[in-house]
This record gives structure tokens, sequence and C-alpha cells, in this order.
């Protein structure tokens, strides 16, 4: 039994189905089957017992004649007559103690009926029907009804027919009933089958199907056939698949990219699929301009979606960054509950949108973008609608917040591998800076004593011709000497600067005039100037200040060579003083130009590359900024900005 | 016949004064303030020495020496410089240099250096 119905557990549901149907039919066949002969045997038995009794009845009177006149004569022709039919197996009277008066064996007649059926009869006062089977087998039934003279019992008539005539008509119709019943039933178990599997194939195919999803092929579609039940349910099965691969799909590429933009397409692309919509878009909150603007747009017709800017409260998208809520519309344009906004409904009129649906894209119950998707049919949309693009949109929020912590990681990150850099840059420079400055410094002892010394010879000079030439090297070179050695102690040793007002257009005027002494200063060089007369005293160091103005001019200077024109300008902006310097020189080629002021970087011979670095030094120690624009050919133009007004640092 | 010596050096004051030192030394000596004017000089006539700095723009000491030997490739070149390194030493004496020698230039030595090396031209 156990067996059994470990068997039925594991057996398939058609299996079930039909076994179901085949026993049911069978157990109501068999309750029919009873019932019908039940009444079939009811119904001829009753015919029997009424005939039976209505002849025992008249037998009885038809015999009270007789009875009374002892004749037997008669009595024996009465059941004789009775006995006629061949189903009456006999016929008698018996006399009120169990002798048989007559009966229809003529030889019967005088014994003593002591049998339990007659003694019944005989004893009973109203018509009385026995049922038994002779010793043959003969199913009979045994009719007896007393004989009464004026209300004295004097004998008991009984009548014995035989039923088996009856029982064999009922065992052939319950035969018959049997085989058509079994005929019928064979072919319904057929048909049960049959049904069975037709209607149950639809699930073996949603069997089929979930397999197919449990190991991972997530693409395997159920067709959609059968009952309208078998319908939906493999309706709704497609697109909980779908919205799973979806999901699991952009899961994949959530952990797998940082690519925001391949994320939020590929959002937007299963939010089209999942709710069959013709356009869906997806727009990025920016919380500071309060305004969203679309990133992704699939299925639009160029008509400028994908250029939507949306403000809160305006449109659809705007309802939904105002309320934080999903916002379906199943007649856009018409539609009464949206504030409508000629820029939003002139574009969606283009693209033929009729019903549309957005919902929020959440990130830690702040609004970050929505999901936008329209039909250029009308469209109601469903609750499950809304429920996926939700989904959707919670996973188009993970994309966000993912980049965004990316872009923050690289950001930090370049910002440290920066002040590494520089921190590495600047201990290197110092290193450097100092020893230059040591050797420098040490430099300068004997350089002075030279140069005395040159100085000396040079005033008070006997010598001539290649002698006085000779001097004169000695003395422009000592003079060069002593410069890369103030560049190096400034570069290495830089002094903190003093802080007075400093008129920067007498400062220009007088550095320039010093140049003109140099003797490396092109004599065939212009020299323009054009100051701001509103410009005050800036706070600054002077000299350091000339330095600048020194090596910068002296730079332009020695790029133009022979001929060209160095133009100096100032200009004020708020608290900003800027001084232009700008030559016509070959300029500096692009590659180049962010190494210019690195220390020991130069593109002239002879000079030491420290130039322009003490330049921003020093630009920087004032708050300052410098830029550099260069075009081949053309020029080189230096721009500083210096603060007028000290600002505290 | 005094031999002839092309002193090549972009900057005025270490040439003048080279110059002047071998004019003392009794050399006769042609300036050139570049490699551009140098290889001018090569093409009109023939020196006995060219003294050429290593480092100079546009073209170099390295330059000087190919340029040298394509017009006059008998021509003997010396190469000086501010501050050598052991690889510009290489380059030097492979492109043809016959010898290689380092700022500041002792005067006694450049002059005996310079006679040996001019020993065979007839003196």
């Amino acid at each position: 039994m156990r067996r059994l119905r470990r068997w039925y557990d594991d057996a398939s549901l058609q299996t079930k189905f039909a076994l179901q149907v085949v026993i049911s039919t069978k157990l109501l066949f068999a309750v029919l089957l009873a019932l019908v002969l039940y009444l079939q045997r009811q119904a001829v038995l009753s015919n029997v017992e009424d005939a039976g009794l209505q002849l025992v009845k008249v037998f009885a009177r038809s015999s009270v004649q007789a009875v009374v006149a002892d004749d037997y004569l008669v009595m024996q022709h009465v059941v004789n007559g009775i006995s006629g039919e061949r189903k009456i197996l006999y016929a008698m009277l018996l006399d009120g103690n169990g002798r048989i008066l007559v009966h229809t064996r003529v030889n019967e007649r005088g014994k003593i009926a002591g049998d339990a059926l007659s003694t019944e009869a005989i004893r009973n006062r109203t018509p009385l029907l026995q049922r038994y089977s002779t010793s043959d087998g003969v199913p009979v039934y045994d009719f007896s009804a007393p004989v009464y003279v004026l209300d004295q019992r004097r004998a008991t008539a009984r009548v014995g027919v035989s039923i088996e005539k009856e029982l064999a008509e009922i065992a052939r119709t319950r035969n018959y009933i049997l085989l058509v019943g079994v005929a019928v039933l064979t072919i319904g178990s057929v048909w049960a089958t049959y049904q069975a599997r037709r209607i149950t194939r639809p699930v073996g195919t949603l069997v089929r199907g979930t397999n197919e999803i449990a190991m991972g092929r997530l693409e395997h579609q159920i067709p959609v056939r059968g009952g309208s039940e078998m319908r939906q349910l493999a309706g709704a099965f497609n697109r909980m698949t779908k919205s799973v691969q979806a999901l699991i799909e952009t899961s994949r590429q959530l952990s797998s990219t940082l690519d925001l933009d391949a994320v939020l397409h590929s959002v937007a692309a299963y939010a089209l699929e999942l709710v069959k919509a013709d356009i869906a878009a997806i727009a990025t909150y920016d919380r500071e301009q309060q305004e969203a603007r679309v990133k992704v747009v699939l299925g639009g017709r160029g008509t400028g979606v994908g250029d939507l800017v949306i403000d809160p409260g305006r449109g659809l998208g705007g309802a939904v960054l105002q309320r934080k809520t999903p916002v379906t519309s199943t007649n856009y344009l018409d539609d009464p509950a949206i504030v409508h906004d000629p820029r939003y409904d002139e574009i969606f009129r283009a693209e033929g949108v009729v019903s549309a649906a957005a919902v929020p894209i959440m990130l830690r119950g702040e609004i970050v973008g929505l999901l936008w998707v329209a039909q250029r049919t009308a469209k109601t949309f469903a609750t499950e609608d809304v429920d996926l693009l939700e989904r959707m949109a919670r996973q188009a929020a993970i994309a966000m917040e993912n980049a965004r912590l990316y872009q923050d990681l690289k950001t930090s990150n370049a910002e440290i591998v920066a002040a590494q850099e520089q921190l590495v840059q600047q201990t290197r420079m110092a290193a450097i800076g100092e020893i230059a400055a040591a050797v420098a410094h040490e430099a300068r002892n004997p350089l002075g004593a030279i140069s005395n010394c040159v100085q000396m010879l040079r005033a008070n000079s006997t010598l001539t011709g290649e002698d006085a030439e000779l001097l004169k090297i000695v003395h422009t070179e000592t003079q060069r000497l002593n410069e890369i050695v103030s560049d190096f102690l400034a570069f290495g040793r830089p002094k903190r600067p003093q802080f007075q007002g400093v008129d920067i257009h007498e400062l220009v005027d007088t550095t320039v005039a010093l140049l003109r002494h140099d003797d490396r200063w092109p004599t065939t060089i212009t020299v323009v100037t054009k100051f701001d007369p509103t410009l005050p005293l800036l706070q600054a160091d002077r000299d350091q200040l000339r330095q600048v103005l020194w090596n910068l001019c002296l730079n332009a200077a020695q790029a133009m060579g022979d001929s060209g024109e160095l133009r100096v300008e100032t200009s004020r902006h708020g608290n900003l003083a800027e001084i232009l310097v700008q030559d016509t020189g070959p300029g500096i080629t692009s590659s180049l130009l962010p190494r210019i002021f690195e220390p020991f970087f130069t593109t002239r011979a002879g000079g030491t590359g420290l130039g322009l670095a003490i330049v921003r030094r020093i630009v920087e120690e004032h708050s300052g900024q410098i830029r550099v624009d260069s075009e081949t050919g053309v020029g080189t133009c230096f721009v500083l900005a210096l603060p007028i007004d000290r600002v505290p640092a | 016949m005094t031999p002839k010596i092309l002193v090549v050096d972009d900057e005025p004051g270490v040439r003048r004064s080279l110059a002047i030192m071998l004019r003392r030394g009794g050399y006769e000596v042609t300036e050139a303030g570049s490699v551009a004017e140098a290889v001018g000089r090569l093409k009109g006539e023939s020196f006995n020495l060219v003294i050429g700095d290593l480092r100079m723009e546009p073209l170099n000491g390295v330059d000087l020496l190919t340029l040298a030997r394509r017009y006059r490739p008998q021509c003997r070149v010396i190469i000086v410089t501010a501050f050598g390194s052991p690889e510009a030493r290489a380059e030097c004496l492979e492109s043809g240099a016959v010898d290689f020698l380092e700022k500041p230039l002792d005067a006694g030595a450049l002059q005996s250096r310079i006679q040996r090396l001019l020993a065979g031209d007839g003196h």
C-alpha cells in the first residue's frame, strides 16, 4: 500500500490526471450500474409479487365454496387451473394443521406440510410472500393467503412461483449493461488519457521551461498556447523570466563594468522590452541645478528627446521628480493631471507619444534620476509594468552610485598620485637646490676676489689690443659667473619676500633701462610699454619682482635675437594686477611648453634653466599666478597675475 | 708654413680667448661662432686642425665632426667640453675626433698636445 502510495506520489501529473478521471468514471459507472440493476430488479420482482399476491388471493377466494363443501374435486380443478402457467411451480391448499388438502401434484395430497414456510403461511393472517430457493437452486416466491369462511379461517392457499426467468432476464440486462459499460469506459479511459495529456502538456512545457531556467538558460521562452489559464500562466512565467533575466543581465553588467552609459543603456533596453514600450529614456538629476538631463534614449525618432532638460513639476518626468513616485498617463498630451510644457509636448507630439510612464531612480531616499517609457498607442500601464520599471530603476541607481564612487576613487587617486609626484619633485628639487646653493655660496668668495681684481686692472689699464680684450673677456665672464651663482642661490636658498608698496610701472622702466646696458641685450629690439594708470602700488618684494621682470624680459630678448618687439603691458582685474610680457620670437614648441618652468630645463645653450623656475617660485610666494601662451613663428606671451593687496595665506 | 687652426664655439668669451692663446702659440687661427659657419670655412679652405665645443646650438660638436669629415676627410678635429661624460667621449672618438678635452683647458698642455698632433705636418 505504501509502495502504491509512493508510486502515486512520484507519478507524473498526466498519469495522476488520467488515473483520477478513469477511477472516478469507473466509480460513477459502478454506482449507476448498481442503481440501475436494483431498480430493474425491483420493477421486475414487484410485478411478480403483485401478480403472485393477486393470484393467491383469487385462488383463496375461488377455493372458499369448495373448502366449505369439502369438495376436493372442485379444489383440484381450481388448483389445476392455476398451475396452467409454466412458471407456477405449485399450488396447494392447507388446512389449519398443515395437512395438504389439495396440491398440483396429486400424490402430495393428505401429507402434512411441517416445513418452516408452511408453518409461517398457516400462522399468518394476511397474504404473505416468502422467498426461498429449492434444493436445485431455483429461486421461488411462495405466496400464501388465508381462506376465510364467514370470518373463520378454514384453510391456507399457497402458490409457488419460480422467478428463475425474471432473474435470468435481470442477469442478461446486467451483462448487457456491463458489456456496453466496459466498452464505453475503455473508450472513455483512452479519451481521458488523451485529454489528460492535452491539458497537462502546457504544464509539462512549463516544467521543462522551469528546468531550462533553473539551468541558467534564461533566454528560454515558453510557447504561449492552451486554455486561457495556461496561456496566462505561460505569459506570466515568460514575463517573470524576462524580468529575472533583465535583472541578472544588468546586475552582471553592474559587477563587470563601471561604464555608466553602458549600464544605463542596457537598463533602458530591458525596460523597453519588459513593458513592451516604444521609447525608453533615462535622465540623471542634478541636485544643484535642480534639473534632470536625458542620458540615454532608445526607440526615439531623433526629435530631441535626448536633449531634454526636465524641470521638477513640469511634464510627466517633472511630476516624478517632484513627487518621487511613479507617474503614468494613458493619454499624455490631453492629460489634465500633467502640468504641460510646450517644450516637452512639441517633442512628444513629434515622437507620436500617446501613453507614458516614468519612475524615479532613488538612492538613499534621494532622487538621482528617472526612467521614462512611452507608447505610440494608447496603453494603460499596469501595476506590474510599474513594478518592473521600478526594479530596473533600482539597477540604474546602483550603476549611478558605482559610477560616482568610481569617479571619486579615480579623482582621489589622481590627487594622491599628483601630490606624491609633487612631493617627490619638491624633495628632489630641495636637495638639488641645497647642493647648488652650497656650491654657489662657496664659489662666491673666489668669484668676488676675481671680480675685484679685474675691476682694478680695468680701471688702471695700460693694456691695449688683444690684452685689453682678454681682460674684458675676464670681466664679462666673471659677471656671467656671478649671475649663474646668484641664480643657483636664489633657487636653492630662496629669501622670504619682504612686502612693501611697489610701483610696478617704475619697476618695469628701471629694469628695462638696466637691461639695455647688459651685454646680452640686443640693441636692435624695440620695447613697447602700455601701462594701466589706475593700477595702484602692489604689495610685493621689490627685488624679487625686479628679478621676475628681468628674467622674463631677458629671456624674451634673447629668444628674439637681432630684431623684434618686446611688449610689457599692465592692467587691473579686481584685486589682481596683470602684467603681460610678450615677444615676437620663434615661440616654444607646444610639447616643451609644460616643462619650461621646470628647474634646469633650458632650450638655450649656456642657460642654467633656472630663470623661469625662479620666476614661478617668486610669483607663487606672492600668491600670484603665471601662465604662458606660445605659438611657433609668432611669439611667446607670459601673463603674471599678482594680488594688489596682500591676501593672508 | 704656419699651421691653420679653426676654433668653433658659440660662446664668444671662450672662443676669443682660445683663439688669442693659440695665435700667441704661433698658429694661424680662424674663428667660427657656429657649426654652420665652421662648415662654410671648411668648404673654402683646408685647416690642419679644428677645435670645436661639444655643446652648441643648433648643431653640436658631433655634427661638426660628421660635417668636417664629409668636406675634409683628412682634417683632424679635437672636441672640447665643459662637462664630458664617458658616453660623450666615446661618441666623439667613434665619430672621428682625434682627442676629447675637458674645460678649463691648460694652456701649456694644450700647446704640447697640438704640437705632437701636427708634428707630421712639416714642423
